[in-house]
């Protein structure tokens, strides 16, 4: 069967023409390059109007004669035209058509997961399960605790500080690749024992989720939500990711329209969204205390979405248009969702890599130079200020390395018994809010520039600590776990 | 003359924008406001064309409706975009 996929004749005759007058090389056929012309593709029309030259006056009154035909745009003629051809080829090569009226289970299961009342157990239910029990307990628990504990800790690190030890006589130099915070036992062990594991599990949720179609249906129950935010349904897939890795959503909110939403998203995910690894930690040290997580929670909620409001409200733009193709509900192909779990993690250990290994080397240097000790002393007061002992100023310190560390650090404060229940809420609230870690803000800078990171930075920092102080303030007052 | 008057009220008894469509409502799209450029790319990127059949799904949260072999949802201000010629008004 031979499909024709000409466009009007007007058109087809443009392009023709436009095409013997290019005379530039390209890197895609004329033919695309006249017909992207004709569309009024900005990034082409520029590239061309630069290759061109002189020529191109004449290319542009070609492109105008021909948009002079049609009372439309010539972007919408074309794409008719394209669709037309499409449907035509569907109808023709379709053997059994989709009957009227769709699957019933399917379809109410489709329905129920965008009813706004239905909707939220449902949400409730994918959270739980999906990231509470298999990336929480057992990516971030059960599997770091082999990899990291058995293996690094076990083998690994005491095989590297032997080595080093041995050939290298400088400690310093010790230091750098070995020991507490060297390359290898500390950065190497982050990434593969630690991040590996925990973005492994959440690859293969997201992928499990993402074929299932819930996605899009998600992205549609909160919708009107992230239209208060400044944001649309579309910003469902970042936000979600960033439960995962905030460095990694950071990257994908280059998939929203605007800056203005890019922004908004990604100062979001650095301030209020927890990512795998502390979210690991921080429910394990609440857990024990009934109602802490419930009261983190709700208030991290509240702060997702008071600061989302204020911030759409002062940046200038257009409110963003939610638009979305809604797949059938599917049970994932396991071969799919393996190899597209593969293909992301293969990226983001590309992407994500160097950047703990310059975090450690950070971090060495830090101590080396006993920078670590003046901003321990810095950060200090602020830490008594909400309420929480001299200790903890170190978790907050290396929060920014290790988001979970911070939370780790707090962890070992309550089984000594130095934190009160009040305190450990306090405490990790403003870890959560609290500067985004290394690699996030090394992202950020890439993604929006130097400015804009220090700037979402410099907002952040005094923000956690004085809603921190605000929430301490409020809990005594409540007498809540005094 | 006569039946032709007849035969306009009917068109515009049936005609719906967009935003007006109740679930159910089924009939072909006749008309896009090419105006809001940006708009209409995203609604031909769904597949939103004249000439195209269209049912109404759902309106809330999101207006959503089945185009083609595909389901797609938009919010209002799309909707508002384009109208459609209503082959089988729901029946209450």
């Amino acid at each position: 069967m031979a499909f024709s996929t000409k466009l009007d004749e007007p058109i087809e005759e443009a392009i023709s023409q436009i095409s013997e007058k290019l005379a530039g090389s390209y890197d895609i056929p004329r033919r695309a390059v006249a017909t992207m012309l004709l569309e009024g593709d900005p990034g082409i029309t520029e590239e061309v109007r630069r290759i061109e030259g002189e020529r191109f006056p004449a290319i542009h009154r070609r492109i105008d004669k021909t948009a002079a035909r049609y009372d439309r745009p010539l972007s919408y003629v074309i794409t008719v035209n394209r669709q037309e051809s499409c449907f035509k080829i569907a109808d023709e090569a379709l053997l059994r058509k989709a009957k009227v009226g769709r699957k019933p289970l399917r379809e109410t299961l489709a329905t129920l997961t965008t009813h706004p009342v239905a909707g939220v157990p449902i949400l409730v239910l994918v959270v739980y399960f999906g990231l509470y029990q298999f990336v929480g307990v057992f990516g971030a628990q059960i599997l770091v605790d082999l990899l990291e504990v058995e293996l690094f800790e076990g083998y690994i690190n005491p095989w590297v500080n032997n080595v080093v030890e041995r050939f290298l006589p400088w400690v310093w130099a010790q230091d750098l690749l070995a020991h507490e915070y060297g390359v290898i036992t500390l950065g190497v062990r982050y990434a593969v024992a630690l991040i590996l594991p925990i973005v492994a599990t959440f690859s293969l949720l997201f992928s499990v989720i993402e074929d299932s179609g819930y996605l899009p249906r998600l992205a549609m129950l909160l919708d009107r939500v992230f239209k208060r935010i400044g944001l649309n349904g579309r910003a469902v897939i970042p936000m979600t990711l960033g439960f995962g890795c905030d460095t990694m959503a950071t990257v994908v909110t280059r998939t929203l329209e605007t800056k203005r939403e890019r922004l908004i998203a990604n100062f979001l995910l650095a301030l209020a969204i927890p990512c795998s690894a502390q979210l690991g930690v921080i429910i394990g040290l609440l857990s024990p205390v009934p109602g802490a997580l419930a009261v983190w929670g709700i208030f991290l909620m509240g702060v997702f979405l008071l600061v989302g409001f204020l911030t759409a409200q002062i940046l200038p733009g257009r409110r963003p248009n939610f638009y979305m193709e809604l797949p059938p509900l599917r049970v994932p192909k396991l071969s799919n969702v393996l190899q597209k779990s593969y293909t992301r993690v293969h990226w983001y250990f590309k992407e994500v890599f160097p950047l703990f290994v310059l975090a450690s080397i950070f971090i060495w240097l830090g101590n080396l130079t006993g920078l670590f000790g003046l901003v321990l002393e810095a950060i200090r007061p602020l830490v008594n200020a909400i309420g929480l002992p001299d200790e903890t100023a170190r978790a907050f310190l290396f929060g920014f390395f290790r988001r979970d560390y911070g939370a780790a650090g707090l962890f070992d404060l309550q089984r000594s018994g130095l934190l009160s229940p009040r305190q450990l809420v306090v405490a990790a609230a403003t870890l959560t809010l609290f500067v985004p870690c290394v690699a996030q803000f090394a992202i950020t800078i890439r993604e929006r520039g130097w400015k804009t990171a220090v700037a979402m930075g410099s907002i952040i920092f005094p923000f956690a600590f004085l809603v921190g102080f605000l929430l301490n303030q409020l809990l005594t007052a409540l007498r809540l776990w005094a | 003359m006569k039946s032709e008057v007849v035969t306009t009220n009917e068109e515009s008894a049936n005609r719906r924008k967009g935003s007006e469509l109740k679930p159910g409502d089924a009939g072909s799209i006749i008309h896009i406001d090419t105006r809001d450029e940006a708009g209409v790319r995203k609604l031909l990127s769904l597949g939103v064309a004249e000439g195209r059949p269209i049912q109404c799904l759902t309106t809330w949260p999101v207006p959503s409706f089945l185009i083609g072999y595909s389901e797609v949802a938009f919010d209002r201000e799309l909707t508002e975009l384009f109208h459609v010629e209503l082959t089988a008004p729901k029946t209450t």
